[in-house]
């Protein structure tokens, strides 16, 4: 239903709606607030457009542990780490930092416990 | 420099009975022209729609663009000088 069909409390209402400061809607004053509500209404549209236009990535992280033998002697702990497939920037690169480090502690530890 | 010219002073200081809508500061004779077309021929008139878009002057503004094509500064001299004469005499 277009604008120009909605009676004079309709428009009025709408004006409220958007918080628009108004008058009384008049046939001297109707045109001006037609077109204020199509401004209105034109940058709500392009509000919610741009909204649906974000995209949100979702990159897993699958941590995988696997111990080997004791009997073997080589007392690796090592942790593998699943990287997502694409690095994508701004992505959870931060993560892998850490995890690298801590890693590289871990088997310089037990390096040294070995000694 | 005065701010306010003499078309205003002599507005403002009278009732504008039934004086044209040329006789408001702003409008000329072309928009007063644009205005006669859109039924509003006396200041009374314009009075009229000030009054009914509550004095706003983001509302009067537009509606003097609107309707007459007026530019900011005709529109600020025809805003003021209605504001001060109701201010005076409504």
């Amino acid at each position: 239903m277009s604008l120009r069909e909605k009676s004079n409390a309709e428009i009025s209402n709408l004006l409220t709606d958007y918080c628009i400061k108004h008058g009384p809607v008049v046939r001297s004053t109707r045109s001006l607030y037609e077109r204020k509500l199509e401004e209105a209404m034109a940058k709500d549209r392009t509000f919610y457009r741009e909204e649906e236009e974000e995209i949100t990535d979702i990159t897993y992280y699958h941590p995988k542990r696997r111990k080997t033998s004791a009997i073997s002697g080589r007392h690796h702990n090592e942790v593998e780490i699943r990287r997502p497939i694409s690095w994508r920037p701004g992505g959870k690169m931060w993560m892998v930092i850490p995890a690298v480090l801590l890693l590289t502690a871990l088997t310089l530890s037990f390096y040294t416990l070995l000694l | 420099m005065s701010s306010t010219s003499q078309k205003h002073g002599a507005f403002v200081a009278a009732p504008m009975g039934e004086k044209r809508v040329t006789a408001l500061p702003g409008i000329g004779k072309i928009l007063g022209r644009r205005m006669e077309k859109s039924g509003f021929d006396k200041a009374n008139v314009v009075l009229g729609q000030f009054l009914v878009l509550k004095k706003d002057e983001e509302l009067f503004d537009n509606w003097l663009k609107d309707t007459c094509g007026a530019n900011a500064k005709q529109q600020r001299d025809c805003y003021g000088c209605l504001r001060e004469w109701c201010d005076a005499f409504l």
